[in-house]
């Protein structure tokens, strides 16, 4: 009697913390969220800092390894969005490759590019120019780059290895700033977009 | 002679540490073996089996002028005509294809690329899912499994009583040998 009765309690304990979760994430969707593309978006994501906005766009990679991440682009696949797992997704589907996708989430000052970032960016650099068979995960650097560069640049198919590298360390010097942000948005929902009957 | 309250507090000492180590074994087992899977996740992809195969084109590609037809008959050759989503360029060079459950890449000046393909680990994909905090109700369940460890962790000093085993005697030095092992981490780490 004595264990049913412990079963019983940790089962409405169970219980209650469940009721608990349907109250807090029952908060609905904001519909004064900013609608855009990730090409609008990229233009300049400093604007939309600490913002709630819907971005559309098509997902270019999911994090392999953690499932925590994946990466949206728009007209240009040069120029990437990272998206961070959170509200409905701790992590993403790997399926999700390929799709056409709405997301709505914040956006955050996701990665600090500083002097130490950039060193260990080119070591990774140096790692994969020494070895051609590794294969790299160069998806997050890409996202990166995509923040820095303007169109025109971005067509090009730089020789330089190291180009992006470089092109930070320029920036960085001219800011005179500690470190560059880069824009990411936490994800709280996500929507496939379907295609429509040709 | 022990006391009636001494008593009655190994009693449930006992049951509390009995019935929660029945009930969260098995959560403990899913917790521990995804701690091992993802500690290790630079040696290997605990998520997904992911698999390559080389393939070398004919045909010359050129960025402007490919098609989805032509796309659906590359894939053709390889049987995965069926599979396809999607095309882009990521670079000038090169065409990637992304199909269910992987994605084909093409360098299209040398024609060489590769298939690659996606399974999930069984087993593996879903206690790592549950190890990440899927989130919702799960949160607050892994947090009352904690809960239920240090219950667990405490209830186990003192089921052992008056003995040359006891917690006083032979526990005391095992519980200070358990922290050595995280006070040098904090030191040399």
């Amino acid at each position: 009697m004595k264990k049913f009765l412990f079963l019983l309690a940790i089962g409405a304990i169970i219980m209650g913390s469940n009721n608990g979760c349907k109250n807090s994430g029952n908060q609905g969707s904001d519909p004064t969220k900013l609608s855009m593309t990730v090409d609008s978006f990229l233009v300049s994501p400093e604007k939309w800092a600490g913002k709630d906005v819907i971005i559309t766009g098509t997902v270019s990679h999911v994090c392999r390894h953690s499932g925590k991440k994946l990466f949206l682009f728009g007209s240009n696949p040069e120029k990437t969005l990272k998206i961070n797992a959170g509200g409905d997704f701790s992590t993403f589907d790997i399926k999700y490759e390929g799709t056409d996708v709405e997301i709505t989430g914040t956006v955050v000052d996701d990665t600090k590019i500083d002097a130490n970032y950039l060193n260990e960016w080119e070591a990774d650099i140096k790692k994969a120019v020494a070895d051609k068979d590794l294969k790299v995960c160069n998806e997050e650097n890409k996202a990166i780059s995509g923040q820095s560069k303007d169109k025109a640049k971005v067509n090009e198919t730089p020789e330089d290895p190291y180009a992006d590298v470089k092109e930070f360390r320029q920036k960085l010097e001219k800011s005179g700033k500690a470190y560059i942000s880069i824009y990411a948005v936490n994800i709280k929902t996500m929507k496939e977009i379907k295609k429509k009957d040709k | 002679m022990p006391s009636n309250s001494l008593r009655l507090f190994r009693k449930w000492n006992r049951i509390i540490h009995r019935d929660f180590g029945y009930f969260f074994f098995g959560l403990t087992i899913i917790y521990c073996l995804s701690g091992i899977a993802l500690n290790h996740k630079k040696d290997w992809n605990p998520n997904y089996n992911i698999s390559y195969k080389e393939i070398a084109l004919t045909d010359n590609l050129d960025k402007s002028s490919v098609n989805e037809d032509q796309v659906i008959k590359l894939l053709k050759k390889y049987n995965e005509a069926d599979h396809y989503k999607k095309y882009f360029f990521p670079d000038n060079n090169t065409l990637k294809i992304f199909i269910d459950n992987g994605s084909v890449s093409v360098d299209m000046i040398s024609g060489k690329g590769y298939i690659e393909k996606i399974t999930k680990r069984p087993l593996f994909f879903e206690i790592n899912f549950l190890h990440y905090n899927p989130g919702k109700w799960w949160l607050w369940f892994s947090d009352i499994f904690c809960i239920g460890m240090i219950t667990i962790a405490i209830s186990g000093l003192f089921i052992i009583s008056k003995s040359k085993n006891s917690l006083s005697k032979r526990g005391i030095w095992f519980i200070l040998a358990g922290f050595v092992v995280p006070v040098l981490a904090l030191i040399f780490l």
